[in-house]
């Protein structure tokens, strides 16, 4: 396995722009699912909350500390900050998974450079502006990457993998040290 | 030949001097040299010997195409075999030595294959070594010298010091190629504001036009394009970079050499850095690489290519002969020997042609040059050296004519027309086009979103050239114009490379491979033999098979195979492009992912306490697991078997997080489980769990586990940790296809629960006083469950056992795991808790008589393992059909047993079966699935699959492990060996 790093993890890719790999509270993280007539049913769930459906599996709906994706046509993440109460979503189905995930934030000038080296994605301001995410796999995990400023992005990791692909990505840094 | 460095021209710095080393020889260099300039301009004419003759080879090009001068690079743990002088940079400090060579490079003695030669042609493996004797002993033998004899570089064997990344890209544009071509490309689509890639294996950018003599008019025309490249900021030029691969969706492989032209990487920097792009649109934009001619000796050093010399004299200022001959059968030699000639060799020029290009002649003849029309290179006499040329008449129908005349000389040219670098093209979209006037395969200048242009289709002038360039780049502000080079090699072209006698033959070995040592003579062979096929020709030969993937030999062996078939080329066809154009070393392949980063590790959110309490850990899939927690001295046997009696006699706890955990939700979940599982599942009440089985659709075996009811429409499923990513995989793909109309969602949950086992007699006490829950057997009865609290953590607590003994699992948010984890340990002081690893684990279940992988391994039934009663008879499942085979209800299908083992050693799995009086041959009748030591029956057992297993319960058998080299005596009995009436798990 990869070698154990104690986060934050500062340094530069090989092209010498900075980075900053720390390790941010994930919050409360809850999938709701449903079949037909989805949108609409989502919809009405989430405005109760305040929050609406994003339209497709790219961008997302943000308020405050909370943000919802639209993982699947028929699924959606939120992440909220505080456990948000759905009450009764039938004939939605919720599901917790706040212990699921946890959440590497990569921050700084090298954020999109690192990245670029472990994802296949347009990391562009076009091809990824802020505010939107993508469902992509490092290092053959599958991982949700969110685009929360020019510099600056979440990943959402399987709980399981989070020392592991922690380590992958200071690898990166290290060799570039 | 005797190469000399003039003391004017060439693009290097002479303001700076370098010394490279070859064979221990120092030689001069300046920046801005190759090794193999450094080496021509040192007068090292030999710098190795060929694959399998050992013949002498010298430099014969100045680029990728380079077939002969392979060299090893540095030392040590950098060491590098197979390098391309022509492709490595000079810089101070570089060492090179030469390949296959033994002792020395002067005195090898693997040139006596030489002499062998006769015996060694085409098929010589297959002749020789398969037939004689039968097995493979004889061949086995003679492969150690075989491969000692033969061969390239040899590998490194040191842990590489260096580092490689890999690094993805995304472009509007990906121009292959900074030639004039290339650059008026991306000249034209940067001003248009694309986001454009320009690659280039140079060093520098310019292609052809770096081998024009310096203070051409090409080189303003390179410095202002440049400077305008770098003022594009949606420009990025990366140099040292080969485009090795282009693939599906435009996605294309790149090998940038950040570090190679230095001693060692500088701190921070990769060697190498492996781009993976994709673009919208593709310009090629690679050239074309000068084809060889063929004629007896032609591998002598001292024979080149002709554009391979005006490189060396435009751009690194070195002369490689006094005393040139060339030979050609198109115009572009012509403008080359006039440059040598005035840089002061004396040059003759055989041109196969009956006449010679009149726009060249009369400052041919200013220069001083020997025109000979319609004259050919018929062989070079030398040995480590050119010493003569014998040139003859061609007449009609390319036969030559007369005997041959000999001129000495040092360096013979051979210009046989240009093959265009159409590999990447090709690798994309397959057979190319043949050009009967250019004698060449091109690609078209426009197919999906690939454009070619410049030499790559034969572009008839550089105008042309630049043009195409232009447009196939968006044709945005002024197009490039630059004049007064020469124009085409095409124009007249007589499309004949093979120079030989009038029956055929070559007067002495002339080659079409030089790097694989593939000669004329093996064409024919293989012809004679009865090969048609150019992709058999190339595996029989291996022509074109050697790392320069046949860049100067593949269109030379094709003509020859069409001519001897009478056929046209386009008839004979090419054999197919494949990436790499050129090699890519195995580290930049591999980038970060190796040692601890192989591969992603999974960690139980308790890793830590086991780390932290001395625990073995052992690689489960992706996992690793605590495999047991050694006391002082103790070896894995001893911790186990204590680890296990601990269990049965007190209580134990083991991380079981590595289950595979599945949410399923939705008004039509019962339903699923019930396809899903053999058993039904529809009748299972909230608050209670089930075991279950999967089939595949064939019938076998494919996962167990429990399967608990939460609520109305929500389960909480549990599978096997090797099977955990199937079965979601499968449910998905049920629930997208086949069963579209229910109303189900699954999710992975396996992340989102810790989970630990708690199990032995004292197991009940331990968890009440620690959750202060009702635990009777009336309150939680077996295959129930229980929401509880655990320092104030909500859990669920599953009664359930894999032991055999009274047991739970608890399911924790995964968060929270070690807090539990620690806290069951904390409050089980009382009741002796202690942990156990994953072979404890194994022990216990196999006591019971529990399946698992070992079992479960895709070739078993649920009558094999005895679970027939699980299927129902009411319901269809996935298999349900297919399990009815007539073959998969044979009586004698190996069933499940137990095994006895006599004596004090444990079998082996994988060990084979044998009835007592059976000759211990052929597969046997069973095999054995897992083994231990029980310390609950104080011997060994295994469990075993035996035909007609439950009927020989009491048979004394042989159990035979031929890997070891161990047989045994075992008793078959039922794989239930403790506790067969479950009193201990209900109680």
């Amino acid at each position: 396995m990869a070698e154990k790093y104690q986060l934050p993890v500062r340094g530069t890719t090989t092209d010498g722009l900075a980075v900053t790999i720390s390790e941010v509270e994930l919050g409360n993280l809850t999938q709701l699912a449903g079949w037909e007539s989805f949108d609409k049913l989502a919809d009405d769930v989430l405005r109760k909350q305040a929050l609406s459906l994003p339209g497709d599996c790219r961008s997302s709906f943000r308020r405050g500390l909370t943000t919802v994706w639209r993982v699947a046509p028929d699924r959606v993440l939120v992440r909220s900050d505080t456990a948000l109460s759905f009450g009764a979503v039938e004939p939605l189905v919720a599901l917790e998974l706040s212990d699921s995930r946890v959440c590497l934030r990569l921050n700084g000038p090298g954020a999109s450079s690192l990245l670029s080296r472990v994802v296949a994605l347009d990391l562009s301001d076009t091809g990824f502006p802020v505010g939107t995410f993508a469902q992509t796999a490092i290092h053959h995990v599958s991982v949700l990457v969110d685009r929360i400023g020019g510099d600056e992005f979440d990943i959402l990791i399987p709980t399981t993998f989070g020392v592991s692909l922690s380590g992958f990505l200071g690898e990166h840094l290290k060799a570039a040290a | 030949m005797t190469a000399r460095r003039l003391e004017t021209g060439g693009r290097i710095d002479r303001s700076r001097e370098l010394t490279v080393k070859f064979d221990g020889k120092s030689l001069p260099a300046h920046p801005g040299d190759t090794l193999a300039s450094a080496l021509l301009a040192g007068g090292q004419q030999m710098v190795g010997r060929s694959f399998k003759y050992h013949r002498p080879r010298g430099v014969v090009a100045a680029g990728v195409e380079e077939p002969n001068a392979l060299v090893h690079l540095r030392s040590g743990d950098r060491h590098e075999p197979n390098a391309q002088a022509t492709m490595v940079e000079a810089f101070d400090g570089l060492t090179s030595t030469p390949q296959n060579v033994w002792p020395s490079l002067q005195f090898d003695v693997g040139a006596v294959n030489g002499l062998l030669s006769r015996f060694l042609g085409a098929g010589f493996y297959y002749k020789t070594f398969i037939g004689p004797f039968s097995g493979t002993k004889y061949w086995m033998f003679c492969e150690r010298f075989i491969r000692r004899a033969a061969g390239m570089g040899r590998a490194p064997t040191l842990p590489d010091p260096d580092h490689y990344e890999k690094i993805n890209a995304f472009c509007d544009v990906l121009i292959v190629g900074a030639g004039p071509a290339g650059i008026s490309a991306a000249l034209a689509a940067g001003r248009k504001g694309d986001n454009v890639f320009l690659v280039e294996q140079d060093r520098d950018l310019g292609g052809s036009l770096l081998s024009e003599p310096l203070g051409a008019p090409s080189d303003a025309w390179l410095a202002q394009a440049r400077a305008e490249l770098d003022g594009l900021p949606n420009v990025r030029v990366l140099t040292r970079t080969t485009a090795f691969g282009a693939y599906d969706c435009e996605v294309f492989g790149l090998l940038e050499r950040v570090q190679d032209h230095v001693l060692a990487p500088e701190e921070g920097k990769p060697r190498q850095r492996y781009w993976v792009v994709r673009a919208k649109r593709a310009v090629l934009a690679t050239g074309a690489i000068e084809r060889p001619m063929v004629f007896a000796g032609n591998d002598v050093p001292g024979v080149m290519l002709t554009s391979a010399v005006r490189s060396y004299l435009n751009r690194y200022a070195v002369l490689a002969g006094e005393r040139i001959v060339i030979s050609t059968n198109n115009d572009s030699a012509y403008p080359a020997a006039i440059e040598f000639a005035k840089a002061g060799a004396r040059v003759t020029i055989c041109d196969l042609r009956a006449e010679a290009p009149t726009q060249f002649v009369d400052s041919a003849k200013k220069a001083g040059i020997d025109l000979r029309p319609g004259h050919a290179v018929l062989k070079v006499s030398g040995g480590k050296g050119v010493k003569a040329a014998h040139v003859v008449r061609i007449g009609p129908g390319g036969k030559i004519k007369g005997n041959a005349t000999r001129i000495a000389c040092d360096l013979v040219t051979g210009s046989g027309g240009w093959a265009p670098a159409l590999h990447l093209w090709s690798q994309r979209f397959g057979k190319p086009q043949f050009n009967e006037e250019l004698d060449a395969f091109l690609p078209p200048a426009e197919k999906g979103t690939f454009s070619c242009v410049g030499s790559l289709i034969g572009s008839p002038s550089l105008r042309d050239t630049l043009s195409q360039g232009h447009e196939a780049g968006g044709a945005v502000g002024k197009e490039p114009a630059l004049f007064g080079h020469a124009d085409h090699w095409g124009r007249n072209l007589v499309p004949l490379t093979v120079i030989a006698k009038v029956n055929g033959r070559t007067p002495g070995k002339a080659f079409v491979d030089f790097q694989h040592d593939v000669k004329l003579a093996d064409i024919d062979q293989a012809h004679l033999e009865g090969y048609i096929s150019v992709e058999h020709l190339k595996r029989y030969t291996t022509s074109g098979m050697a790392a320069d993937q046949g860049k100067t030999s593949n269109l030379n062996a094709l003509a020859r195979m069409a001519e001897l078939r009478g056929l046209p080329i386009p008839s004979v066809g090419t054999t197919t492009f494949r990436p790499p154009y050129t090699p890519v070393t195995i580290g930049a392949v591999v980038g970060h992912d190796h040692g601890l980063n192989f591969r992603p590790t999974r960690l139980t959110t308790i890793h830590g306490w086991h780390q932290d309490n001395g625990a073995v850990m052992i690689e489960t899939g992706a996992w690793l697991r605590p495999w047991y927690y050694p006391a002082k001295r103790e070896d894995i046997n001893d911790a186990y078997i204590r680890e296990a009696a601990h269990v049965r006699e007190h209580v134990g706890i083991v991380d079981v997080s590595t289950l595979g955990k599945i949410a399923v939700q939705g008004p039509d979940a019962a339903e699923f489980l019930n396809r899903i599982y053999v058993n039904g599942f529809k009748t299972l009440p909230i608050g209670r769990l089930r075991y279950g089985i999967m089939l595949r659709e064939d019938g076998f075996v494919f996962d167990d586990g429990a399967t608990t009811r939460l609520g109305d429409h929500d389960y909480f499923m549990t599978t096997t940790t090797a099977n955990a990513a199937n079965v979601l995989a499968r449910a998905e793909y049920l629930l997208q296809t086949a069963w579209r109309n229910l109303n189900v969602h699954v999710t992975s949950v396996s992340d989102q629960w810790c989970a630990i086992a708690i199990a032995g007699p004292k197991s009940r006490a331990l968890l009440t006083a620690l959750t202060g829950a009702e635990l009777s057997n009336e309150a939680l009865p077996n295959n129930h469950f229980a929401n509880v609290t655990i320092a104030g953590v909500s859990c669920r607590l599953h009664r359930m056992s894999f032991s055999g003994e009274l047991a739970y699992e608890l399911y924790i948010p995964a968060k929270r795991g070690r807090q539990i984890w620690e806290a069951l340990m904390a409050a089980g002081e009382p009741f002796n808790l202690k942990p156990y690893g994953l072979e404890a684990m194994g022990a216990l279940r196999i006591e019971k008589g529990h399946i698992t992988g070992s079992e479960i391994e895709g070739r078993t039934t649920l009558k094999d393992l005895g679970l027939e009663g699980f299927a129902s008879s009411k319901k269809p499942f996935i298999g349900s059909v297919l399990r009815k085979r007539p073959v998969l209800e044979d009586p004698a299908r190996p069933s499940l047993v137990g095994l006895e083992i006599v004596g004090d050693t444990s079998t082996r799995a994988g060990s084979l079966l044998y009835a007592l009086s059976a000759p211990t041959k052929g597969h046997g009748e069973g095999w054995v699935s897992s083994v231990t030591y029980s310390p609950a029956l104080k011997k060994n057992i295994a469990m075993a699959l035996l035909s007609r297993g439950p009927e020989r319960h009491g048979e004394t058998i042989q159990v035979v492990d031929f890997v070891g080299g161990q047989s045994w005596l075992a008793k078959v009995v039922s794989h239930h060996f403790f506790d067969p009436e479950g009193k201990r798990q209900n109680g």
